[in-house]
């Protein structure tokens, strides 16, 4: 128990030297800040959702930086909008599986026949293609956007129960918390006061994980039409578009949106790389 | 002293650099054994032993690294050879016994293949006759039963005691003239570990080899070792012949150990406090603050090794500011 | 011996396993909302139009007596007609199914080479410059949507440098197929002799094979590198390098540790292919079952996705079959 509170107290001190081992935590962190930053604020040079039908597929130019689709949107403008819009909901997304899906493992991580029966049902639901089943949920329950984040949290509670009731089953058996238990702390107050705070470095590093994988699915549903309302913009609603000029050529009209998901989804791995990293210096 | 010795540790320093700072886990470390002497290696876990033999084996893997210091098996220093140079010395001139047998042997392959490797590592193309009856001829005379039937099996198999023995003749197959056991028979029923310790002493004493047996066990140093290197927070603070250093140990921490071993007749003390951590070293010796004979001084001066009772006739050192007669003293009268 | 006896308890496991999953793609349909009439129908239906396509489906029969016949069906290996081709979905699995087996074996065998060679280089050095330069490749790798980099490998390789030909499918337009012995176009022209079709097909795998085969290399690559590292710092590795083996033989030792998690990763990864190829399929033109599901879970073409989920299901479990005896094979230690 005195190591826990040592770590609190000191927990500014360690997170700059986390931060100086792991340069990737803070490079990916503040990548994503910038984007949703440059998404809500910066000022556009055209509309992203008006096209100008009489300038389809121009080159990247200095009326258009990143050219023009072959519908007479303006590339640059759409790829900065879509950060407005596919961030928040990823983010969203994700966290709400956290939400949801850590207390449940928590839960999960008692001992007894039902929490193994349970994992086991969700190992048979896991392996079945997520792509696919994100897809299948969002079409047959109707395309609007709480259904996309419903299909993250599907998609992706299931990994955070199972994460967590690892990591708590094997800390169950640990002697402080045997400690605080010998000492007559209640089942909840164990964890709450001791679990948790020592499965959050896990967690951390799985929300960014899950984070960058549901900008990937939340690009393929859109890149499919399924999840966004044209002309509404979306990077893989974007790269869709692309799609049918990229073999006469018309690069730029995938490029763009192809790298802002590519930026966005790296950084979130780079943090949660960086936050395994630190874990396994740790151990 | 005229003739050189077979194995001569001089300086060793190795060292890791962790996220908190460089960590001397080998500190200055020296020792020496001869032909037909086994050598005890003490201390409490994260003393240093386990680094000391692995920096002369050459198997300090990134991020750590043998900083200084000479290893000098033959009159060759061992430091000073290529990767290439050093794995052909390892299996051939030092043979390595493991701490846990099922954990060292490859569970995979059959053991005559284990065998087989070995030697096609050192001698080139052998055929796997030739390799079977040399590994046959091992197994038998390290007391294994039914050779053949066990090369042909898997290490999971075996019981303990077998498991060991293989470990034993896979580091005997090509008549090294250094062992190195790591706490050989610490995974082992205290039956057996007598077995195994009886072969490897009649390996080193009757075929002229020399060992060097790392251990926590006092008892075991005292029936099987010749001479003990005390160590304590990656230093050697004690040198000598094990009778001599058992009867008067010249360290408070060497005394401390003795007396935490239950003897008849005796209370048991046990010693208070751990290991200092090796990166907030502390300034002066690091053992003052658990030492009951600690002075000033202690906490100032950093203690060299220095030779001790030089009446005794023999070579002893000890790294401690206070006068030896005063510790061993107050040794006696506690046994 | 003991083998035989774990492949027979297995096989006598799979019409077990196969009827649970026969339930469960039918009853998954059924809890899932959204009238697949309505769907076939169009918006702009009356509610005549969809009472009567509703009927023709047999959408208002009980749950109980479509769940027999469905089963009953299913046994006599009829899976029924797509609502929109009304071809037989047998029939179409049965071409569909092999086109993406090729195509997922290739993929996968790629993945396992980059992502092995990523992984056990990333452990050997760890914490040194070449683990951080293999973390940042898998990092990227795996930071690329699948779909991305099937069009920029496009972009590349068939428009600016033109090496690979374009994505129409397992063949080119003008391309005269050879006849189907076992669906796999690589075996099948070898086995027609027709060398230069066996390299059209070649060309076709290329840009699809390598697209899936780059990002998946990422999943390979974490798996390898934190099993190998594990591996690597074991007593056995110690020994071994102990005993005087080379390095390239100490690494092949923490391999042998570390094979079986990766092979067992590897199973899993062919399993969620068989479906989640479905849009490089998609961007290919291929006609696999990934591409044909995605279709059917669009325009909710039920009899094509119970199909589907049957024949992912039915591959998983043979797949889980041919891992169980493998890793018998290669492990003495086990024993069931």
């Amino acid at each position: 128990m005195g190591e826990l509170r040592h770590r609190s107290g000191e927990t500014l001190k360690a997170s700059f030297r986390v931060l100086r081992d792991q340069p990737g935590i803070g490079i990916g962190l503040s990548v994503v800040v910038l984007m949703l930053l440059a998404g809500f604020f910066l000022p556009l040079p055209y509309s992203p959702t008006r096209p100008d039908p009489l300038n389809v597929l121009q080159p990247p130019s200095s009326l258009h930086w990143f050219g023009t689709d072959s519908n007479g949107f303006d590339v640059f403008s759409r790829t900065i909008a879509s950060a407005a819009r596919d961030l928040p909901l990823a983010l969203i997304g994700t966290l709400l599986s956290a939400l949801v899906g850590v207390p449940l493992g928590l839960l999960a991580s008692t001992k007894g026949p039902w929490s193994e029966r349970i994992m086991r049902g969700l190992d048979v639901f896991q392996s079945f293609p997520l792509v696919v089943l994100a897809i299948a949920i969002v079409t047959l329950m109707g395309n609007r956007l709480e259904n996309v984040i419903i299909a993250i949290l599907i998609v992706n509670v299931p990994r955070f129960m199972r994460l967590v009731r690892s990591e708590a089953l094997s800390l169950r058996e640990s002697r402080f918390i045997e400690a605080a238990r010998a000492v007559g702390a209640t089942p909840l107050r164990v964890m709450r006061k001791h679990m948790f705070p020592n499965v959050i470095g896990v967690v951390l590093s799985q929300t960014s994980l899950a984070a960058a994988q549901a900008i990937g699915i939340i690009a393929a549903l859109s890149f499919l039409g399924v999840g966004v309302s044209p002309p509404n913009p979306s990077w893989g609603l974007m790269i869709q578009t692309g799609v049918r000029s990229i073999t006469s050529g018309d690069w730029w009209v995938i490029v763009f949106p192809g790298m802002a998901v590519l930026i966005a989804v790296a950084a979130f791995n780079l943090v949660a790389d960086g936050l395994q990293m630190r874990q396994e210096n740790e151990r | 002293m005229s003739t050189p010795r077979l194995l001569d540790v001089r300086g060793v320093v190795a060292s890791y650099d962790s996220a908190r700072g460089i960590v001397k886990a080998v500190n200055a470390v020296s020792f020496s054994a001869d032909r037909r002497e086994m050598v005890g290696i003490v201390g409490e876990s994260g003393c240093g032993k386990s680094a000391t033999i692995r920096a002369l084996l050459g198997l300090i893997r990134p991020p750590g690294k043998v900083v200084a210091g000479e290893v000098l098996l033959d009159g060759q220093d061992l430091l000073k050879m290529t990767k290439k140079e050093i794995r052909q010395v390892r299996g051939d001139k030092i043979g390595f016994v493991a701490q846990n047998p099922f954990a060292a042997l490859n569970p995979i392959y059959k053991i005559h293949r284990q065998f087989h490797n070995v030697i096609k590592a050192h001698e080139g193309r052998s055929s796997r006759r030739s390799t079977r009856k040399r590994a046959v001829e091992m197994l038998e005379a390290v007391g294994i039963p039914g050779p053949e039937r066990i090369l042909n099996g898997y290490a999971h198999e075996l019981s303990g005691g077998m498991a060991q023995r293989v470990v034993i003749a896979l580091a005997l197959i090509l008549d090294p003239e250094l062992i190195v056991a790591d706490e050989p028979t610490t995974a082992l029923d205290v039956t057996i570990q007598r077995q195994i310790l009886d072969l490897l002493r009649r390996k080193t004493v009757d075929e002229g080899r020399s060992l060097l047996l790392v251990t926590h066990d006092l008892g075991v140093v005292a029936q099987y070792c010749d001479r003990v290197v005390v160590m304590y927070a990656g230093k050697v603070v004690e040198t000598g012949a094990v009778s001599e250093v058992f009867a008067r140990p010249a360290h408070p921490y060497t005394r401390g150990l003795l007396q935490s071993v239950p003897r008849r007749g005796t209370k048991v003390q046990t010693l208070e406090g751990r290991v200092p951590s090796l990166i907030d070293y502390p300034p002066g010796c690091a053992f003052a603050d658990r030492c009951v004979f600690v002075i000033d001084r202690c906490r100032k001066e950093v203690p060299e090794l220095r030779p001790a009772f030089a009446d005794g006739g023999s070579v002893r050192e000890v790294r401690c500011h206070v006068n030896e007669q005063e510790v061993c003293a107050d040794a006696t009268v506690n046994s | 011996m003991s083998l035989f006896k774990l492949v027979g308890k297995r096989l006598l496991l799979i019409p077990v396993s196969l009827f649970i999953l026969v339930s469960l793609s039918f009853l998954l349909l059924e809890l899932m909302p959204g009238n697949p009439a309505i769907t076939i129908a169009g918006d702009f239906a009356s509610d005549e139009e969809i009472a009567k396509i509703e009927a023709s489906l047999g959408l208002n029969d009980p749950l109980g007596a479509r769940y027999l016949s469905y089963v009953g069906s299913v046994v006599r290996g009829d899976l029924g007609r797509s609502f929109f081709s009304n071809e037989p979905v047998l029939a179409e699995l049965s071409e569909r199914l092999p086109a993406t087996m090729e195509l997922v074996i290739l993929a996968l065998i790629v993945a396992g080479i980059v992502g092995l060679f990523l992984g056990v280089l990333g452990a050997y050095y760890r914490g040194r410059k070449v683990d951080q330069i293999t973390r940042g490749t898998v990092t990227l790798f795996q930071s690329i949507p699948d779909f991305l980099m099937a069009l920029l490998l496009i972009f590349f390789l068939f428009y600016l440098w033109s090496v690979a030909p374009a994505p129409v499918g397992r063949l080119g337009f003008s391309d005269v197929a050879v006849d189907t012995t076992t669906g796999f176009l690589l075996i099948d022209t070898l086995i027609a002799g027709d060398v230069n079709a066996f390299f059209v097909a070649g060309q076709h795998l290329f840009l699809p094979v390598l697209a899936l085969g780059i990002v998946y290399a990422a999943y390979f690559g974490k798996t390898a590198r934190s099993t190998m590292a594990i591996a690597l710092d074991s007593t056995q590795v110690e020994f071994a390098r102990a005993c005087g083996l080379p390095e390239r033989k100490v690494v092949y030792y923490a391999f042998l540790q570390a094979r079986t998690p990766i092979l067992t990763y590897g199973a899993i990864l062919f399993g969620a292919l068989i479906g989640g190829a479905a849009i490089i399929e998609t961007i290919f033109s291929w006609p696999g079952v990934g591409n044909w599901a995605l279709s059917a879970i669009l325009s909710l073409d039920i009899p094509v996705i119970q199909g589907f989920i049957l024949a992912a299901g039915f591959v998983t479990i043979t797949l889980f079959l041919l891992l169980d005896v493998l890793i018998v094979l290669l492990d003495p230690r086990v024993r069931f």
